[in-house]
């Protein structure tokens, strides 16, 4: 919207060459105009001043999708609730010895961000309102989990693991 | 006063058996006693629709609070019938049943009508509508999409068998689920005092509108709930929620938002 | 060249041709009436409008539409037309009619 306010600086004079125009127009050129190029209702910009439909009528719910609603929260809450005993048996054992396990809290964390920094893109960047910026900003986020999520791999199949790198960290 | 007189009079007649009237002559009249002045500054936002393309302000009123109510509400009125007649704000009951007040007071959402003026005069009380929504004027705020999303959760009974030719029988238990929800004036304090709703009030329902949701899935008496539960099985109506709090914090009710809330995520996460 | 309208300017100007619109629904004596009522509502306050002051217009586009929709009822038949539009309107055609001959 802002980048075309510049563009709007000669308003008033356009909007009244614009409705004279119209009016030295044949009525039905005008109308076949109105009709094929034009929507007679408003363009609705999400969380804009003009809302959809009239003041009486409801707002509308964007279709059911558990994918989207209770299985994805009921996940996120399990994951957020697993951390915590895998945490503290990451303290307990040793990553050398417990390779499982040590993936396991690698993946979890991951996962875990992966599911924050969404939900931070669908706050305050969401495709409705951010057609470009939104869509890809959420691949960018996929793509760079997808690669942590493969470093992890690497990282504990070839080398110490998250748990032995945290420990030799805390001491060195 | 009059009675105290009496009484004094009564005990010396008593004590001395002669009723004297001399207590009574040397008092007169009692003369009321004038309170000190204790002037406060309010700073209340105004901005005029008739003007539009001028910035809102904050403009600043000076009243005697030993003249006025005890209230936000009081002084608002004073001012409006004793200082500026073009202030403009909605009240109706001025006891904190209809909602109509609300705005935002020294920071907090809440009822004009049920907050209490600080009586500091040293600090000055600033008094804004209800942050983020569309302003009609001065401390009205435009809740037409606040009552729009309370119509799209049916906010009625829906059941297609209802008890033919006597009452809708409830028993006590499930009355007992209601309470702490009925009781919502939908004045819209939690719902413009929460985050979610600032960034996404076109999608995300608010706290007000979901607990109204609530109510009616809880209530024993209605068929729907299972229909209501799948309508808010999205990312944005219900699960823009991430428990702030605010709504439990600023409701002039004392009612708690968040716990609704929280109860249909339980519920839809165990369907 | 085609002009390009901004979101906003599109609005406004969905907002005018729905408000003529309205005004075609009524009683035929009364057209006229409601298309100046319109046509001074519109002008007069852009007019008076930044073209940048962008929440202002958008202000004005909130309460146009309540307006438009409130006038598309139906049982509104009729509007009152001030002295003031009248001599706007008698302004704004003199202006019209040269602005025709220089063109």
């Amino acid at each position: 919207m802002s980048s075309a306010i510049v563009a709007r600086a000669a308003f008033n004079k356009r909007i009244a060459t614009a409705f004279t125009r119209q009016a030295l127009r044949p009525l039905a050129v005008q109308q076949a105009r109105t009709a094929s190029t034009e929507a007679a209702e408003f363009k609705y910009v999400p969380g804009g001043p003009i809302y959809k439909g009239t003041v009486n009528d409801p707002t509308t719910f964007p279709p059911p999708s558990r994918t989207h609603g209770s299985y994805h929260w009921a996940f996120e809450r399990l994951l957020s609730a697993g951390l915590i005993p895998l945490t503290a048996a990451a303290f307990v054992t040793s990553g050398s010895s417990f390779p499982i396990l040590d993936g396991l809290l690698g993946v979890s964390l991951v996962m875990h961000s992966h599911i924050g920094f969404d939900a931070v893109l669908v706050d305050y960047l969401h495709p409705r309102k951010f057609p470009v910026l939104g869509p890809l900003l959420t691949w960018v986020l996929r793509a760079t989990t997808a690669t942590v999520l493969v470093g992890v791999y690497q990282f504990n199949t070839n080398d110490i693991g998250l748990t032995e790198l945290i420990s030799k960290v805390w001491h060195a | 006063m009059q009675s105290l007189v009496t009484r004094s009079a009564a005990s010396t007649w008593r004590s001395s058996s002669v009723r004297t009237f001399a207590s009574s002559a040397a008092r007169s009249q009692a003369v009321p006693t004038e309170k000190p002045v204790l002037q406060k500054e309010f700073k209340i936002y105004r901005w005029n629709p008739d003007e539009p393309a001028k910035k809102p302000t904050l403009q600043s009123y000076t009243i005697d609070l030993n003249q006025t109510g005890p209230m936000i509400l009081d002084a608002l009125i004073k001012i409006k019938n004793e200082i500026d007649p073009t202030l403009t704000f909605r009240r109706s009951c001025r006891e904190g049943i209809c909602g109509s007040c609300a705005m935002n007071i020294n920071g907090q959402n809440t009822l004009a009508c049920l907050c209490r003026i600080d009586r500091n005069p040293s600090k000055d009380t600033k008094i804004y509508p209800l942050p983020h929504m569309y302003i009609v004027k001065d401390l009205v705020p435009d809740l037409t999409n606040f009552y729009k999303q309370y119509k799209s959760i049916e906010p009625y009974l829906k059941n297609d068998n209802p008890p033919v030719g006597r009452e809708f029988l409830q028993s006590q238990e499930d009355r007992k689920k209601l309470d702490g929800m009925y009781e919502c004036i939908l004045c819209a304090c939690c719902s413009t005092s929460c985050p979610s709703y600032w960034w996404n009030q076109d999608e995300y329902l608010g706290p007000a509108t979901l607990m109204a949701a609530y109510r009616w899935m809880a209530d024993s008496r209605d068929s729907y709930t299972a229909q209501r539960k799948e309508k808010l099985q999205n990312e944005m109506s219900l699960y823009r929620c991430h428990t702030i709090f605010n709504c439990a914090r600023t409701c002039p009710k004392g009612l708690n938002p968040a716990k609704a809330i929280a109860h249909i995520k339980m519920e839809l996460a165990a369907d | 060249m085609p002009v390009t309208h901004s979101g906003l300017q599109k609005d406004v100007f969905a907002l005018y041709r729905r408000a003529l619109r309205m005004a075609r629904t009524k009683p035929p004596q009364t057209q006229s009436k409601f298309r100046l009522f319109v046509r001074y509502n519109f002008k007069t306050q852009a007019s008076a409008m930044s073209p940048r002051d962008v929440s202002a217009i958008e202000h004005l586009l909130r309460k146009g539409k309540r307006q438009v929709e409130m006038y598309e009822d139906p049982a509104v038949r009729d509007c009152w037309v001030s002295q003031a539009m009248q001599e706007w309107d008698a302004n704004d055609r003199k202006s019209r009619r040269s602005l025709g001959v220089q063109s």
